[in-house]
Parts: C-alpha cells; structure tokens; sequence
C-alpha cells in the first residue's frame, strides 16, 4: 500500500477551492492511499474559514511564504509523515485529477519527477497566450543547453515526485518561480525525469501570478534562476 | 584638505560613534552588528587625523583632491556594510521561512492530535 500526499498551494483561493477538493475525491487507485493537504499560503480572503468549515485537511501558514515556500511546507509534511509519493496541484482548479492515476503509474515505473506538460501531445484545449508560449520555448531551450535534456512545459505546476525527491525538496526549495528552478537541478543531479500529456483547464476565477510587464521581469530572473541552478548543482551521472 | 571640513568630519564621526554607544546600551542593536560601524567610525577618524600625510597618496592614487579620496574609501566601506546587510537579511529570510513552515506543520500536528480536524 503506498501512501500518496497531494499538495495543494493556496493563496486567496476560496472560489476554486471546493472544486479542487470534489475533484480529488473522485479518485480511486487500487492499493493506494490518497491524502491531500491544502497549505493555506497567509490569505486574506476566507480561505481559511472554507476550509474550517468544510472540515478540509489543511496547513494554515502564519504569514504569505510565495508560492515556494507554501509547496516546500508540503514537502516537508509528506517527508515527515513518510508519504511515499508528493504530488504539487494548483488550487485555482487549472489542473485535472484524472490525470493523477498517470502520474502515480509512471512514477511507479521508476521515475522520479513526473509532471503534466500541455505541450507534448496535442490533447490540451487550452495552451495559453502565443507570448507565454514564447517564454516558455525560450526557457526550454535554455534548459536544453544547460541540462543537455529537453522538457517542454517547464512551468508546469502539476508534478509528482517519489520519496528521494520528497527528502530532497523537503530539505531545499526555491522561494519563487521554483519549477524550471528544481527541473534544472534534479536533472544535473541524474534523476529520471519524465513529461506526460495532460489536459489542463483556463482559469476562470483569479489570476495568473504571470502578466504584462511583469513576464519580461520574470524572464530575467528565471533565465538566472536556471543558470545559478546549473552552475550550483554538481552533475552526477547514473 | 580644509581644516574646517576635518574638524566638521571628526565631530560628525564622533556623534556617530556616541549613537552607536547609545543604541548599545538601549538594546536596540546587539553588539556583533554595532562592530562594521564602529569600524567605519574608526577608520573615517584615522584616515581624517592623518590627513595631512595624505596629501601624497591622494596625488599617488591619481585623486585630485583630498576630500574626493576620504569620501571615495567612506563609500566603499559603506558598500561593503550595505551587501553584509543584504546577505543578513537573506539568511534572515530562509530562517523566517523555515521557521513559517515549521509553525503551521506543528499547528495542523496540534489540531490533530486534538481531533479538530
């Protein structure tokens, strides 16, 4: 029986939240046992009385970590309660819990890091903007020169991880903008990474931490993030 | 370098240094980060004491007036205690956070362990 932790970040979430939740109940793998943690990022709307209300598993963090910082504490909890595999799920409903059973499947033929990509495949309704794409193409390229591994979607926030990835996200985590960050670095450190299909949704409610000027600023900063990660993580070769 | 500009830069010095004694006693800094500025005070008096042997060096190091050179060093000292600062606070950061994660996981343990949840 191998235990799963589905992380679910949240920050002023409330309109999506539920949703998420009836989402995640409806699953139901054969020999697994399923847990989510909603970890309540310091929000000021009415996350946290939702939540109390609904008598939902949740971490109610003291004060606003970012995005980073609120999935890290996830890790953390799946480290400390031996959860065996971590699965990261946004809470604005954009991903979908059909895809979860794929994800667990191709962890559990020796993967480490599986994640949800809308780029690979032509399954997703919804890719985003023509300029977001751009971004992300440019970013995978990078990755590609520094990793020498090509991944597609490498902003993709629905990922699972195994246990040695849980210890060691558990122990080091990015504070902002951590996904092409940890690909980077798991991938010099020879972990098995693997890019699945997946249909993803728009969001309706809320909005997108990415936008206008703000993308060529996170541009800049992730290209950096990759590069320090490149050059800060030894390669190791299995 | 002009006596009146030495003997302003002494006495600011020196009211400086008697703050920095102030807000010891007070509490409101400990003394591992009072050091980098009683540093820069010592320094700043030193190098304003000898000013006038600095003449030299000033047209040695290509400076064209004395004042221009004491200001330069005080500038760089003071860039030097600014990014020490930066690199506190980051690891301030880390340890907030930390500290954040540690709180709210022990706080779900807590409503747990009382069958809250």
């Amino acid at each position: 029986m191998q235990k799963v932790l589905i992380i679910i970040p949240a920050y002023n979430e409330e309109e999506s939240l539920l949703d998420v939740v009836d989402g995640l109940k409806t699953l139901d793998i054969p020999n697994t046992k399923i847990d989510y943690m909603i970890i309540n990022d310091g929000s000021t709307d009415n996350t946290r009385n939702l939540c109390i209300e609904n008598n939902l598993n949740f971490i109610d963090l003291p004060c606003n970590l970012g995005i980073g910082g609120a999935v890290q504490t996830g890790y953390k909890y799946a480290y400390y309660n031996a959860y065996d595999i971590a699965i990261q799920f946004d809470g604005d409903n954009q991903h979908d819990a059909s895809y979860i059973p794929n994800l667990i499947e191709e962890l559990n033929k020796g993967n480490d890091l599986v994640f949800g990509s809308r780029f690979i495949k032509d399954v997703s309704a919804f890719k985003s903007s023509f300029l977001r794409r751009l971004g992300i193409n440019i970013l995978s390229f990078i990755i590609k020169v520094c990793t020498g591994f090509k991944v597609y979607d490498v902003t993709s926030g629905f990922r699972a991880v195994n246990r040695n990835l849980i210890e060691y996200f558990a122990r080091k985590y990015p504070s902002d903008y951590p996904e092409p960050d940890t690909l980077v670095q798991v991938l010099k450190m020879g972990y098995k990474v693997k890019e699945i299909p997946v249909k993803m949704r728009e969001r309706k409610k809320g909005k997108s931490s990415i936008n206008g000027l703000k993308s060529v600023y996170f541009m800049i900063k992730v290209t950096l993030a990759i590069i320090i990660a490149d050059i800060s993580t030894k390669r190791v070769i299995k | 370098m002009n006596i009146k500009l030495i003997i302003f830069l002494i006495i600011f010095c020196l009211l400086f240094g008697i703050f920095i004694f102030y807000n010891i006693f007070k509490r409101k800094i400990t003394l591992q980060y009072s050091l980098m500025w009683f540093s820069y005070c010592i320094l700043m008096l030193i190098v304003l004491i000898s000013s006038p042997i600095l003449g030299e060096i000033t047209k040695f190091l290509g400076f064209e007036v004395t004042s221009n050179m004491v200001f330069f060093f005080g500038f760089i000292v003071l860039l030097i205690i600014s990014f020490t600062l930066t690199r506190f606070l980051s690891i301030q950061k880390e340890k907030i956070t930390t500290l954040t994660q540690e709180v709210g996981i022990l706080k779900r343990k807590l409503d747990e362990y009382h069958g809250k949840n």
